[in-house]
């Protein structure tokens, strides 16, 4: 019973995980690993600083859209 | 740009005159936009799933609230609006969206939109699955062998090929990609299954909004989508002209066009152009009978217009603010001062001016006695696929100056079959004596009656009427002179640049490509979805190195 509750709760993290990538939610995450393997000395941006440079960064580059 | 955002624009006006419940909730919009962006700014930083879901709660809250507040008296005066006004509206919130910074309106609004596009798209397939709606259209319609069928005229050929097509080609598709593709690749080769699986997921959206277009009664869909001048705006008028067109298996009636009305809680259906509507209608029909059925049909009608008008919306103020930059940059070519992005006067004269053009253009659809879509849609058309030439053509010279002439007709192929059928549509849209597909002839149509002194002609019903299709007609036909010839030029530069490298190669002389030399990757990753065992062997391999040893020190 639990080993299938666990299956499922897998799955659903899973499922959140693709659903945040595809949102764009991971952006931080994948900085962080970025980072790291680039191996930079100073430390990485803060969570709230790394969000506001991406949206201040949006700002002076804009892009299309489409369907 | 101007055009499409002008286009897409027309298409939420359309999509929300005359109708008290579309304007409230779409409105509502704004502020959750507002209130996500201050949460994601100094509430809860990088949340964006949660963000994402609480807007979603309030979206739907505006939904069901548009409802309530349509029924009452005071919501029914307030935001019954015309569409001259919701024109003029939208242009003064595109205007202020354009230059408020990103994290307040833009970046949570395109959150919400890719949640609810997500959420739309995997719903109806979903209920496409379950209900399995029967579709009653026959396979060629009576129009398909014509040149005047009432929604879009001219024949079959070129202009089923102009029409926008997602998954097929489309010049403001390889203009947006080109931009967005390579920051989403993590090595060249991965470029191909993006583009490919992007063209892919573009047709299953295209042939489920079809599907759900041609569900619905056929007889509703002509009432819905031909223009006012035609279906004259009542139910009773609208049913009497649809079945005098003498189309197999339809015998619409005025009853039929009002509860439909009624069941989606708008006043009328009869001519709201522009696609939106029915696509909404169309989901709505399918989506009821999967949950809540004709009681629920309203809200899903709603949900529908929602998910248009957000990306709608998004796209008309990331369309302004590209323009914008755009403008700055060719303005700051003469004063350096306007290069600047972050200086306010600059940024707002410029943001005022691209409102102004794609606003003029909004303005003409808007009170275009002609049906302002039914005339815009072909210059639309035409111009995105022009544009979806020029690019083949580039892309030609660019195949044939890496002197891989083995495959070029891997590029010629569909640049010939672009450059004709446009060239086609633009020549049938200048030359053809037809009024209904010339804008020329339309245009002498038009003044000739003028000239005598009448006082209505065709379905224009007054002078000022008229005059306003001589000069709309006089503006699209000269908009596609230009169009056409500025293409012409730029895929004949490239067929010449062909043939000088042929020249060039069969003499022996080296050709020389401004393309960037390759540069290494400095990481792993398969080159498709699906990795080759060579690939997993490589993968395997590259996952067992530290993290921290992966990438040559860049040593700073």
């Amino acid at each position: 019973m639990s080993a299938g509750m666990a299956l499922v709760a897998n799955g659903f993290r899973g499922f959140a995980r693709y659903l945040g990538g595809v949102m764009g939610a991971d952006a931080y995450a994948k900085y962080l690993e970025h980072h790291r393997e680039a191996g930079h000395q100073e430390a990485p941006l803060s969570e709230r600083e790394f969000w506001r440079d991406r949206t201040d960064r949006q700002d002076s580059n804009p892009q299309g859209r489409c369907c | 740009m101007v055009i499409i955002v002008a286009i897409l624009a027309l298409v939420v006006v359309n999509a929300l005159g005359e109708s008290p419940w579309g304007v409230f909730s779409v409105g509502m919009t704004i502020p959750i936009a507002l209130f996500m962006g201050v949460y994601l700014r100094y509430l809860r930083p990088g949340k964006v799933m949660e963000v994402s879901i609480i807007g979603f709660v309030f979206l739907m809250a505006a939904i069901i609230g548009g409802g309530l507040v349509a029924q009452t008296e005071w919501g029914a005066a307030v935001f019954h609006l015309d569409k001259v006004t919701i024109a003029w509206g939208l242009l003064i919130y595109g205007f202020i969206a354009a230059i408020l910074p990103v994290w307040l309106l833009l970046a949570p609004r395109d959150y919400l939109s890719t949640f609810m596009k997500i959420g739309v798209i995997v719903m109806l397939a979903l209920a496409i699955i379950v209900v399995r709606p029967e579709v009653t259209v026959p396979a060629f319609s009576e129009f398909a062998g014509r040149e005047n069928g009432p929604v879009l005229s001219g024949a079959l050929f070129p202009f089923l090929f102009v029409t926008i097509a997602c998954g097929a080609l489309s010049g403001f598709h390889a203009l947006i990609s080109s931009g967005t593709t390579p920051k989403l690749v993590e090595k060249e080769r991965q470029t191909r299954y993006i583009g490919y699986g992007g063209m892919l997921m573009e047709s299953f959206v295209a042939i489920m909004a079809l599907v759900a277009a041609i569900s619905i009664d056929r007889g509703l869909y002509f009432a819905m989508n031909a223009p006012a001048a035609l279906t004259g705006s009542s139910v009773e008028t609208a049913a009497t002209w649809v079945n005098s067109l003498g189309l197999s298996g339809v015998n619409i009636t005025p009853g039929l066009l009002s509860e439909t009305a009624a069941n989606v809680g708008e006043q009328s259906i009869v001519s709201r152009t522009g696609g939106a509507p029915t696509l909404a209608v169309g989901l709505a029909h399918i989506m009821q009978q999967f949950i809540g059925g004709t009681a629920m049909m309203a809200f899903w009608y709603h949900f529908a217009i929602m998910f248009e008008a957000l990306f709608i919306l998004t796209a008309v103020d990331a369309g302004t603010r590209v323009a914008r930059f755009m403008l700055q940059d060719s303005i700051g070519n003469f004063v350096p001062k306007f290069k600047e992005a972050s200086w306010r006067p600059g940024a707002w004269l410029c943001t005022a001016i691209m409102v102004a053009a794609w606003g003029a253009v909004l303005l003409m659809g808007v009170t275009d006695p002609l049906g302002g879509i039914n005339t815009l849609f072909p210059l639309f058309g035409i111009a995105n696929q022009l544009l979806a030439a020029i690019a083949l053509a580039v892309v030609l010279a660019i195949v044939a100056k890496r002197g891989t002439f083995k495959y070029l007709w891997i590029v010629a192929l569909p640049l010939a079959f672009a450059a004709v059928v446009t060239i086609t549509a633009s020549y049938q849209k200048i030359f053809s004596p037809v009024p209904a597909v010339g804008y020329f002839a339309n245009n002498a149509a038009f003044s000739k009656a003028l000239a005598d002194g009448k006082q209505e002609f065709g379905t224009a019903k007054t002078v000022a009427a008229m005059e306003a299709v001589v000069r709309n007609t006089a503006i699209q036909g000269w908009l596609s002179v230009i169009f056409v010839v500025l293409s012409i030029i730029v895929i004949a530069t490239a067929v010449l640049a062909t043939v000088k490298a042929f020249r060039d190669r069969s003499a022996g002389i080296a050709s020389t490509d401004n393309e960037d030399p390759a540069v290494p990757s400095r990481v792993f990753a398969p080159a498709g979805l699906v990795p080759t065992a060579a690939e997993r062997e490589l993968a395997a391999e590259w996952a067992r190195v530290p993290a921290d040893a992966r990438l040559e020190r860049a040593g700073h």
